[in-house]
């Protein structure tokens, strides 16, 4: 998947990335898929296993139809927070995507998942300076992002904004392989 | 050094995009403004979907029995359509489901651990907290107990 065009959502700050098979940047696809009920149940349903794995593990149940009111409670908060701020948390929002690393640094990974908690959802992003570069986002309900396909995705396509960004070649190196 | 050549590059790409930066936004301050009725909608959707799967069911099939557009009947299914009341009883007659029920002045809905809810006058509460039945579990207990008092 090659990068199309970056939006500048918030000038300096937040920017959204565009890839060439879709037809809007990232951060518009996101709040499509996690306010959208029927991308939400055909996610839950392929997902079954690790949803229940991950119940097993809060000691809770969680049901398809628990998990899909969840995720647009869990994007409702995440979003407003992006939204109402007007980037001036952005710094309390975004993370490190590794939870060991404690230091911020230019290039960084980092991740947003909201105040909850326990929440699922993750946006991805490259920070550097004082701007994130939004990469992508999922829905993750497993420990490792290695260890499934929609999240390894999310790993490649951090990885090839980081090197693009570092590399300043625009038109031939920023492809992963999906 | 470095982050005057990524901010090259992001200017580069900025220079590629076309069209609007913000519908996001536009839907999260929609969704703020109109928060109650979507989360119903989004209730709706979620059981219609589930039946829908149960029953093995298409988006076409659905909306070729409520004879209406397959674009409708997605918006529908994603959970941000205001739904008629016409609407829904015709979907609840279709897939034969309830969507939505008005409570009796002397009717409760209690929760039911693994079982979703169910819907009790206070005599069957009553009938079933005395009975020991072991479909109640503690927490119904306590909720049953304030029940009671509620209706002593």
């Amino acid at each position: 998947m090659r990068i199309r065009a970056i939006f500048e959502i918030l000038k300096d700050r937040l920017f959204s990335t565009q890839y060439e098979s879709e037809k809007s940047h990232v951060l518009d696809i996101l709040v499509d898929n996690w306010f959208n009920v029927q991308y939400l149940e055909a996610f839950f349903e392929q997902n079954k296993a690790d949803l229940d794995s991950l119940a097993k593990l809060y000691n809770e149940e969680i049901t398809v139809e628990d998990a899909i009111e969840l995720t647009i409670d869990l994007a409702d908060e995440l979003f407003q927070e992006l939204y109402e701020e007007d980037g001036n948390n952005l710094k309390e929002l975004f993370h490190a995507l590794d939870d060991n690393e404690q230091r911020i640094y230019d290039f960084q990974k980092a991740k947003a998942k909201g105040s909850y908690k326990k929440s699922w959802l993750r946006i991805y992003a490259v920070h550097f300076d004082d701007a994130y570069v939004v990469t992508g986002g999922t829905i993750k309900l497993h420990f490792k992002m290695q260890d499934r396909i929609h999240t390894n995705e999310e790993l490649k396509k951090l990885t090839s904004m980081k090197d693009a960004l570092k590399l300043n070649e625009v038109d031939e190196l920023f492809v992963y392989k999906s | 050094m470095a982050k005057e050549e990524a901010k090259k590059v992001l200017k580069e790409y900025i220079s590629k995009a076309e069209g609007s930066a913000s519908e996001w936004k536009k839907t999260v301050a929609f969704r703020q403004e109109n928060k109650s009725w979507l989360k119903k909608s989004a209730k709706i959707a979620i059981k219609i979907n589930r039946s829908l799967r149960a029953q093995k069911m298409t988006q076409k099939d659905l909306a070729d029995l409520l004879k209406v557009s397959p674009q409708m009947v997605n918006k529908i299914l994603k959970g941000s359509e205001n739904l008629t009341l016409e609407t829904i009883v015709k979907i609840e007659d279709k897939l034969n489901i309830e969507l939505i029920s008005i409570l009796k002045s002397n009717e409760v809905i209690v929760a039911m651990p693994s079982k979703g809810f169910v819907m009790a006058t206070s005599n069957t509460i009553s009938k079933i907290y005395s009975s020991g039945s072991e479909i109640l579990y503690k927490e119904d207990v306590y909720l049953v107990t304030e029940l009671e008092e509620f209706y002593a």
